[in-house]
């Protein structure tokens, strides 16, 4: 009797608390703010140390730190020039808790140039903000003999030095040589763009394309001839842009344009692919928070060398990846052929 | 000019300016002891806080650090043979076998010695070098660079150890391992399986702390010693013993010391080649090559003055040219940025003040640091004679720490461990260590430049000025010590009636 009794209150018990628990209302998911809090964050740098973009990732460490009361650690992942960080920052879990920064140039010019270990797809990834927009030049030496396009397309048998052959460089060149019709290779291997700039004033090779190289301009071992852009440069107006020089239509318009927009050399902080929408609002508006904040552009302008004047929201540098992802197939297609033709 | 060095020499000695330097020097010469910490490490963590320093003060930081990272690196080689920096595998040939013969604080003494005068002196030529930068680094393209890096391949004979054969097997074991991964000049993925960890080839921490470090370890254990088979001399009469060696022995010095400043002038050559043609023309001029590899102190000397000489070279190219000749001068380019100085030829006349003060920076620095490492030298002495219970587990855990700080991949645990088996291997059966590392180090540089020249120059790229007067200079050091023994019966021939 006893026992019954005892085995009906605990039904009851049961019974209610299970009422209970379906009428409770529904638990509310953690804000983004209070889920930071006390949480470490890590920060994959795909750079190798002491270049812009990774300088900018530790300054970024210091002010996400300061407002999410979240400790920040910054690795270091630039194997595979960087693709390795990319990769892992792809597969990691989209917590919010592992962020990275890449330089938008090479992220997008290894699929461009079909890179296997480019384990990632550019429209996936979650987009929180792009510091920076530095356009590609190409550089000949002050003293050779090519000091215009007209000089270059009159050459014959060029050289053309890159680091890479499948990196940025590389890239540049070979955009050079389809966009003027050259009759040139691409000597890949050298070590860095100071060993180009060098090569460049030996007479090794007749020039290279990369971003602005101020110290080897000021050096007087290179100077720019054009910027690979349908518009000038503000951070270097005297420079002319390619299409002042040449007619380009089609195919090879669209390629001066790739290299404007998702060529450009901007630092890209991204999250993993299928980041929950609260915890990328919340990244994007811290990250345009500090895009207002004086000391924090002070502090970029310092590791970059230059006033940075652009900052591009997330959202818009997700339009751009999701549009250079519709054509990529074409620009693989495109360089597949120049890599054949023209690497020496 | 004068009135530069007046400016200069004021600045350095502000009192805030030499707590700086102090400050400084400390932490280089602990990351230049970790295994696997590097000083682009450190100065890639430091680079965010430094632009809201003044700029002096930002750069003699950073100067400072730097200088000093080479002139501990050494003293893990020498105890434990373990290199702290990847340029002190040189080291380790002679400075390990002195330790073990109870020579370690004199191996010290000389280290620090000579990589400290290496550190100082070059700053002296600095100036006075200065309009002959250019010519110099445009006279080394890729073909000098090519027969440069020959030169120091060529010293693979001088790290044979017993057997020829041997040596000359595990050094082209090296060069096959320099082979894997991503080939920047042609393209092709080589032995890499598809993986993106081999994409960048093995790389140089694990192999070295696994081939030398955790083999010496192993083979500890398995004869149950300490690394000192004789009781350790742990007195300073040792490290001084040591410093008299460096004067003993000044001429190898000097020699090594403009031997790395000329290799760290030109840009990209890298720091085993320096460390490995000092090391080389060190036992090929000795009067007793055959010790080498046995525990001599100038196998010390001549790799620790080259080693620290080179930076102060590669400080000047940066400096006075703007172009960063390693990881560590990009670092120290952006640096200079940062803080609003764009180096190149402007920085030795707009900024001279500041271009002095760096540069006696460098000498200051390296100083204190040599005069802390000198005075705790016969404490560091005794890490070689703890027991094997309690340094085996630690030694472990710094390497494998080592390893992993510097790749971040668990897979280099792999790397470093079967290297360590395999040092082990080659240890018992004679197979030359250091012929395989010099294999790996040179190997890939050499394919590189040589690619290179032959897509500029043609196959026939060799025969210019330089790369001939290098191979004939390599030619003549090969055969030294045979010409040295020819040449006088020779000339008595040919005096005699």
């Amino acid at each position: 009797m006893t026992k019954n009794l005892v085995m009906i209150v605990v039904a009851l018990i049961l019974a209610v608390t299970g009422v209970m628990a379906g009428c409770a209302p529904k638990a509310q998911p953690e804000a983004p703010a209070d889920f930071y809090k006390g949480k470490t964050i890590e920060l994959v740098s795909t750079a190798s140390p002491g270049v812009a973009t990774d300088l900018i990732l530790r300054i970024i460490a210091s002010y996400l730190s300061g407002d999410t009361s979240a400790s920040t650690i910054v690795t270091d992942r630039r194997g595979a020039g960087g693709m390795e960080g990319m990769s892992y920052l792809y597969k990691a879990k989209p917590d919010g808790l592992t962020l990275g920064m890449t330089a938008s140039v090479k992220f997008v010019g290894n699929k461009v140039m079909g890179e296997p270990a480019a384990e990632y797809e550019i429209e996936k990834f979650s987009y929180i903000m792009s510091i920076g927009r530095r356009l590609t030049y190409f550089y000949v030496s002050p003293e050779g003999p090519y000091q215009s396009v007209a000089d270059l397309k009159a050459g014959k048998n060029l050289k053309i030095g890159a680091t890479s052959p499948s990196g940025y460089v590389s890239l540049a060149d070979l955009t050079v040589i389809k966009l003027l019709g050259l009759d040139a290779k691409v000597i890949t291997g050298f070590d860095g763009t100071s060993e180009l700039s060098l090569a460049v004033k030996r007479g090794e090779v007749i020039g290279y394309g990369v971003e602005i190289n101020q110290a080897s301009i000021e050096a007087g071992m290179i100077k720019p001839i054009f910027v690979l852009a349908t518009e000038r440069d503000p951070l270097m107006p005297d420079v002319p842009a390619i299409t002042e020089l040449v007619n380009l239509s089609g195919e090879d318009l669209e390629l001066v344009k790739l290299w404007e927009t998702a060529l450009v050399n901007s630092s890209l902080f991204i999250a993993p692919p299928g980041m929950s929408e609260d915890r990328m609002g919340f990244l994007r508006d811290l990250a345009n928070k500090w895009a207002q904040d004086e000391g924090f552009r002070q502090e970029i302008d310092a590791v970059s060398g230059e006033e940075v004047q652009v900052y591009i929201t997330g959202e818009e540098v997700t339009k751009v990846m999701q549009d250079t992802a519709a054509a990529l197939a074409k620009f693989q297609a495109i360089f597949a052929e120049l890599i054949e033709k023209y690497r020496a | 000019m004068f009135e530069a060095y007046g400016t200069a020499i004021a600045t350095l000695f502000q009192p805030v300016n030499l707590l700086v330097m102090l400050v400084a020097v400390i932490i280089g010469l602990i990351v230049g002891i970790i295994p696997g910490i590097s000083g682009a490490t450190m100065l890639a963590i430091l680079l965010p806080f430094v632009f809201h320093m003044p700029a002096e003060v930002a750069l003699i930081l950073l100067v400072a650090l730097h200088a000093v990272v080479y002139t501990s690196g050494g003293i893990t080689s020498i105890l434990l043979n373990m290199p702290g920096e990847g340029s002190s595998a040189a080291t380790m040939l002679d400075g390990f076998p002195m330790t073990q013969k109870g020579e370690g604080s004199r191996a010290i003494g000389a280290a620090i010695t000579s990589s400290m005068a290496g550190g100082v002196v070059p700053v002296v030529l600095a100036l006075a070098m200065v309009p002959a930068i250019m010519p110099v680094i445009i006279a080394f393209g890729q073909p000098e660079m090519a027969i440069l890096v020959l030169l120091g391949i060529s010293f693979l004979a001088a790290l044979t150890g017993g057997s020829v054969t041997k040596g000359m097997i595990s050094g082209l074991l090296g060069l096959l391992l320099s082979f894997v991964g991503f080939h920047s000049v042609t393209g092709v993925h080589r032995f890499s399986f598809g993986t993106a960890f081999l994409y960048d080839g093995i790389a140089l921490v694990p192999l070295i702390l696994g081939l030398f470090g955790l083999s010496e370890l192993f083979h500890l254990v398995m004869r149950r010693e300490t690394a000192i088979t004789q009781r350790a001399v742990v007195k300073l009469s040792g490290v001084v013993a040591g410093m008299k060696d460096v004067w003993r022995h000044r001429w190898l010095w000097f020699r090594s010391t403009i031997i790395g400043y000329i290799i760290g002038i030109i840009p990209g050559i890298g720091a085993g080649v320096a460390t490995w043609v000092s090391y080389g023309q060190a036992k090929q001029t000795s009067k007793h090559p055959e010790k080498f590899g046995t525990g001599v102190v100038e196998g010390v000397i001549a790799p620790e003055a080259a080693d620290n000489a080179k930076e102060a070279g590669a400080l000047l190219t940066t400096m006075a040219l703007g172009i960063p000749g390693s990881a560590i001068m990009a670092l120290m380019l952006a640096a200079f940025l940062m803080v609003g100085v764009t180096p190149g030829p402007s920085m030795m006349t707009e900024h001279l003040p500041l271009a002095l003060t760096l540069l006696l920076g460098v000498a200051l620095a390296n100083i204190i640091g040599g005069i802390i490492c000198l005075f705790s030298a016969s404490y560091m002495v005794r890490v070689a004679s703890v027991h094997l219970d309690f340094l085996f587990p630690g030694i472990l855990i710094v390497a494998l720490i080592g390893v992993y700080v510097a790749t971040l991949s668990p897979m280099d645990f792999i790397v470093a461990l079967t290297f360590g088996l395999f040092g082990l291997v080659m240890r018992r059966y004679g197979y030359s260590r250091p012929a395989l590392l010099l294999g790996f180090i040179l190997g890939g540089m050499f394919e590189r430049y040589s690619l290179l020249s032959i897509k500029i120059y043609g196959p026939l790229f060799f025969i210019r000025p330089i790369p001939l007067a290098l191979l004939i200079i390599m030619i003549l050091l090969l055969n030294y010590p045979y010409l040295k023994r020819a040449l006088p019966g020779l000339w008595r021939r040919r005096v005699k009636p």
